[in-house]
C-alpha cells in the first residue's frame, strides 16, 4: 500500500512537473512572440535572431531582434500584441528591438523599432496611446519620439547613403525628430518635415507643399488599409491570419493559373511585350503573360518563356511571336490548347504537357508555314522565318530538329518529315529541300543553332505565380552577386548579395513545392484517364504514357552570348 | 495738225488699251493676293477659333465636374478634383486644341494643370515626378507666348516646389507673379503657399515680396491668406499686420505669447 501511495505521489508530482514545464514552455513561447505578419506583397525577407533570412508570409510570428527586409516591390504589414501596426515600404530594412507589453500595466510596456533604411508607417497601439514615452523609434541616425499620449500615425523615410537624408510626415498626432543635423521640435498632423545633410532641418510645412515624390510615396503608405488596432493574442491571431491568407492565395492561384499562360524566365537586351489590354511594356524576368500577348525582340534581344504546362519557347533576335491562344487546366489537360504564331524571326520550341497528352491541342505557325509535331513524345525544334516586305510568298524559312520529328507545310510545298538532328530550308521559287544533316546545312541553319543555349528551365508544369516570383528573385540575386563581385571590399554589397541569394533559394523552394502540386495534379488526371486493365490501372502504363518528361537540354556546341544586359537565370 | 492728230490717235489708243490691260492684270494679281491673304487670315482665324473653342469646352467640362465635387487641398489652395471622365474629356479637348494651334498657351496651361492634378492623385513616386516635370515643361512653354500672365508664373513656381527645386527659377517666378498680378487673389494665395514652403531658401528680396503680398492680401483676401499662413504656423508674419490680427486675435495672442515655465522646461530651455 505504501509503495502504491508513494508511486501515486510520485506520479502526481511528475504530472505537476510536466504541467509546469509545458506551461513554462507555452508562456515562454507566448512571451517570445511579440507580433505577427499581417500582410505581405512582393519580396519580403524575415530574419529571426538566430536563423538565416527567408521569405515571409502572412501569419508568421516574430520576436524581439527580428529583422525584416523588403525588395523593390515589397511591402509588409506587421502587427504587435498591443495593436501597434507597422507598414514597411519597398527597399526597406527594419529591426524589431525590445518589446514588452504588459496589458495590466502599460507604464511597464515599451516598444523599440529601428528603421535601417527605406520607409515605414507607424500606427500606435495601446502602449503609445497610453504611454508615449515607452515608444522608441530610430530611423538611421535620427530618433523619432511621439510627443503626446493619445496615439499617432506617421510615415518616416530614411536613406543612409551616402549621408543620411530623410523626412517625417504625420497623418495624426504629433512627433519630434532628433536628426544628425539638428532637432525638429514638432511635426503635427498633415505636416511634412525633411532633413538633409549639411543644413539645419527647416520648420515643417503642410503635406500639400511636399515634393511630388514624397506626396506619392507617403500617399501610397497612408492609403494602405490596415487591420484594427486592438490588442491581439499573437499566436491565435497569427494562426487565423495565416490560414485565411493561405486559403485566399490558393483561391487566387487557382484563378490566376488558369488565366496566366506563363512567365518570362530569362531576357537578354531589348524585349517588349504587347498585352491585349493595350500598351507595350519591357519584358523582365518574372513578368507573367497571358494569351493574346505578343513578344517583340530587338536586333540583339532574346527571351526564354516558360508556359504553365511546361512548354518552353526561346525567342531569337529580331523576332515577333504572338501567343494567339493558350489554355491549360492541370485537371483537364485534354481540353487544353496552345496556339503560337511566329510572325517573323527565330523560335525554339520545346513541348510540354499539352503536347504530351493532347497532341491536337498544339498549333504552331511560322510566317505562312504550319509546323506539325509528328511525334507524341517530347520534341525540341527551332524554326526561323523571314518574310520580305510582309509578302508571304517571299518567305524564307529553316526548321531544325534537335529531338522528335516535325512536318512543315510551307507556301512552296510540304516537308513531310524532319527527323532528329536534321534540318530543312524553304524559300521562293524553290521546292523545299530534303532534310539534310545539320552539319552540312547552310549558314542560315547554323544561325538557328544560336538558340540552342544551355541552362533552360525544364519542361515540367509549373505554378506560374510562384515560379515567376522565384525567377525574379533569382535574377535579383544574380545582380546583387555581380555587384558584390565587382566591389569585393564593400561589406554592405556582400551582405545584400547574401540576403538576396538566401531569399532566392527560399522562393525557389516555395516554387518547387507549388510546381510539384501542379505536376501531381497532371499525373492524377492522367492516371484517371487511363483505361483499367485486368490488373488495374498499372503503373507500368503510366511510365510508358506520354507524360512530359524533362528533356536533357544541354547542347554543348553553342554557349549563350555573355554580357549584353542578360538578367535571366541562364546568365 | 489734224493729220498729225489723226496719225497719232491709233497709237494712243493702243497704248491706252495696253495700259488698261496692264492695270487690269495688276488689279487681278492684287485681288488674287488679297483673296489669298484674306483666305489665309480666315483659315488662321478659324484655327484659332477652333483651338479656343476646344479650350473653352475643356474648361466648362472641368468646371462642371469640379462644382459637383468637394475640393481636397488646403482650404486656401483649392485642389480641383474633377472626376476621371471629365479629366479624360478635358485632356482630349486640350489636345485637340493643340492639334489646331500647336503652341496654344491656354491649352498648354490647361494640360499642365491636369498634370498637377494627376500628380496629386498618384501613389507612384516615379509617375508623380513625371507628371510634375510635364506640368513644369508646359508652364514654361506657355510662358514663352504669354510672359505677362501672373497665373502662369505662379503655377510655374508651384511646379518647381513640387519638383523640390528651390532655385533662381522659382524665386524669379514668385517675383514675376507678384509684379504682374499683385491684386489677383489666386495669385496671392499661390505666391504665399509656395513662398512659405521655400522660405528658408528665399533671398531677402523675395521674402519682402511675400510680406508685401500678405499686406496687399489683407485688404481683400485676408481669410484665405491667414489660413495658409496658419498652416505654416507663420504667425510672426500675419500677426504683424493689423488686418489679420482683427480676425486671428486669439491665434496671434497664443502664438506670440511667451511659453509658460513648464513648457520651457519640457522643451529643454532653462
Amino acid at each position: 500500500m505504501i509503495t502504491i501511495a508513494v508511486m501515486r505521489k510520485a506520479a502526481s508530482g511528475f504530472g505537476a512537473l510536466c504541467a509546469l514545464l509545458v506551461g513554462a514552455a507555452c508562456s515562454s513561447a507566448a512571451w517570445a512572440q511579440v507580433g505577427y505578419v499581417h500582410e505581405v506583397s512582393g519580396l519580403v525577407a524575415i530574419q529571426k535572431a538566430s536563423a538565416s533570412a527567408r521569405s515571409t508570409k502572412a501569419g508568421d510570428t516574430f520576436e524581439s531582434g527580428t529583422r525584416f527586409r523588403t525588395g523593390a516591390d515589397g511591402k509588409v504589414i506587421i502587427k504587435f500584441a498591443d495593436g501597434q501596426l507597422v507598414t514597411l515600404g519597398e527597399n526597406s530594412g527594419l529591426r524589431v528591438g525590445q518589446y514588452r507589453y504588459v496589458a495590466g500595466d502599460l507604464r511597464q510596456s515599451s516598444s523599440e523599432l529601428e528603421l535601417m533604411k527605406g520607409e515605414l508607417r507607424f500606427v500606435s497601439g495601446f502602449i503609445a496611446t497610453a504611454h508615449n514615452e515607452g515608444i522608441s523609434i530610430r530611423a538611421g541616425e535620427s530618433i523619432v519620439s511621439i510627443q503626446k499620449p493619445g496615439g499617432a500615425d506617421f510615415v518616416v523615410t530614411v536613406n543612409p547613403d551616402p549621408q543620411e537624408a530623410g523626412f517625417a510626415l504625420v497623418a495624426f498626432g504629433e512627433i519630434s525628430v532628433r536628426t544628425p543635423y539638428g532637432p525638429i521640435h514638432k511635426v503635427a498632423s498633415d505636416q511634412y518635415a525633411p532633413w538633409r545633410p549639411g543644413r539645419t532641418p527647416p520648420e515643417p510645412v503642410p503635406l500639400a507643399a511636399a515634393p511630388a515624390v514624397v506626396q506619392a510615396a507617403a500617399g501610397e503608405l497612408l492609403a494602405t488599409v490596415l487591420p484594427a488596432g486592438a490588442p491581439v493574442t499573437v499566436a491565435l491571431t497569427a494562426h487565423s491570419v495565416g490560414a485565411s491568407a493561405a486559403a485566399a492565395q490558393a483561391e487566387l492561384a487557382a484563378k490566376i493559373d488558369t488565366r496566366l499562360a506563363g512567365y518570362v524566365d530569362a531576357v537578354s537586351n531589348a524585349v517588349s511585350m504587347q498585352k491585349t489590354s493595350g500598351g507595350s511594356v519591357a519584358a523582365a524576368v518574372g513578368t507573367t503573360f497571358e494569351a493574346g500577348t505578343t513578344f517583340n525582340t530587338g536586333a540583339d534581344g532574346r527571351a526564354v518563356l516558360k508556359f504553365t504546362d511546361g512548354q518552353v519557347v526561346v525567342i531569337g533576335p529580331g523576332s515577333t511571336l504572338s501567343i494567339d491562344q493558350y489554355q491549360f487546366d492541370p485537371g483537364n489537360v485534354k481540353a487544353s490548347k496552345s496556339v503560337l504564331d511566329l510572325l517573323n524571326g527565330a523560335m525554339r520550341y520545346i513541348t510540354g504537357s499539352i503536347h504530351a497528352q493532347n497532341h491536337e491541342g498544339i498549333a504552331i505557325t511560322a510566317g505562312a508555314s504550319i509546323v506539325n509535331v509528328l511525334t507524341t513524345g517530347p520534341a525540341d525544334f527551332t524554326v526561323v522565318v523571314h518574310s520580305k516586305d510582309t509578302d508571304k510568298l517571299q518567305e524564307v524559312g529553316v526548321a531544325r530538329v534537335s529531338l522528335g520529328e516535325i512536318g512543315v507545310f510551307t507556301p512552296f510545298g510540304p516537308i513531310s518529315k524532319i527527323e532528329t538532328d536534321r534540318s530543312s530550308l524553304w524559300g521562293p521559287k524553290k521546292t523545299p529541300t530534303d532534310p539534310i544533316p545539320v552539319a552540312a546545312s547552310l549558314a542560315v541553319v547554323q544561325a538557328a543553332v544560336a538558340l540552342q543555349q544551355s541552362g533552360l528551365p525544364d519542361n515540367t508544369p509549373v505554378a506560374v505565380a510562384p515560379a515567376a516570383f522565384a525567377a525574379a528573385a533569382q535574377a535579383e540575386a544574380n545582380r546583387a552577386q555581380a555587384a558584390a563581385a565587382a566591389n569585393p571590399e564593400n561589406a554592405r554589397l556582400r551582405a545584400a548579395a547574401q540576403a538576396a541569394t538566401q531569399l532566392a533559394n527560399s522562393t525557389l523552394q516555395a516554387a518547387s513545392a507549388a510546381d510539384e502540386a501542379v505536376a501531381s495534379k497532371v499525373m492524377t488526371t492522367l492516371l484517371e484517364s487511363l483505361p483499367s486493365t485486368a490488373a488495374g490501372p498499372a503503373l507500368a502504363q503510366v511510365a510508358a504514357a506520354p507524360v512530359a518528361a524533362p528533356i536533357p537540354l544541354v547542347v554543348p556546341s553553342v554557349t549563350p552570348s555573355s554580357g549584353g544586359g542578360c538578367t535571366g537565370s541562364v546568365c | 495738225m489734224h493729220s498729225e492728230h489723226a496719225a497719232r490717235r491709233p497709237t494712243d489708243h493702243s497704248a491706252r488699251a495696253h495700259h488698261r490691260k496692264s492695270v487690269e492684270k495688276w488689279h487681278k494679281a492684287a485681288y488674287a493676293a488679297l483673296f489669298f491673304f484674306l483666305a489665309a487670315i480666315a483659315v488662321q482665324c478659324a484655327r484659332l477659333g477652333a483651338a479656343g473653342l476646344f479650350v473653352q469646352t475643356a474648361q466648362i467640362e472641368l468646371d462642371r465636374s469640379t462644382a459637383a465635387s468637394r475640393s481636397l487641398g488646403t482650404p486656401a489652395i483649392p485642389v480641383r478634383t474633377p472626376n476621371i471622365v471629365a479629366v479624360r474629356n478635358a485632356t482630349h479637348y486640350f489636345s485637340s486644341s493643340l492639334d489646331y494651334v500647336s503652341d496654344n498657351p491656354w491649352a498648354l496651361e490647361g494640360l499642365a494643370a491636369l498634370d498637377l492634378a494627376r500628380m496629386r492623385t498618384s501613389k507612384i513616386p516615379r509617375e508623380a515626378l513625371d507628371a510634375t516635370r510635364s506640368a513644369h515643361a508646359r508652364f514654361r512653354q506657355a510662358l514663352l507666348l504669354r510672359p505677362t500672365s501672373p497665373f502662369l508664373w505662379a503655377n510655374l513656381a508651384l511646379s518647381k516646389l513640387y519638383l523640390d527645386e528651390i532655385d533662381d527659377e522659382l524665386r524669379t517666378a514668385l517675383k514675376q507673379a507678384d509684379a504682374l498680378g499683385p491684386w489677383e487673389p489666386s495669385v496671392q494665395q499661390t505666391i504665399l503657399f509656395v513662398g512659405l514652403a521655400a522660405w528658408p531658401d528665399l533671398d531677402p528680396e523675395t521674402r519682402t515680396v511675400l510680406e508685401r503680398t500678405l499686406a496687399r492680401g489683407s485688404l481683400r483676401n485676408r481669410q484665405k491668406l491667414l489660413e495658409i499662413a496658419k498652416s505654416y504656423r507663420r504667425f510672426d508674419l500675419v500677426c504683424a499686420i493689423d488686418k489679420y490680427v482683427e480676425i486671428a486675435g486669439p491665434d496671434c495672442r497664443n502664438a506670440l505669447a511667451p511659453p509658460v515655465s513648464g513648457e520651457l522646461k519640457k522643451q529643454g530651455i532653462h
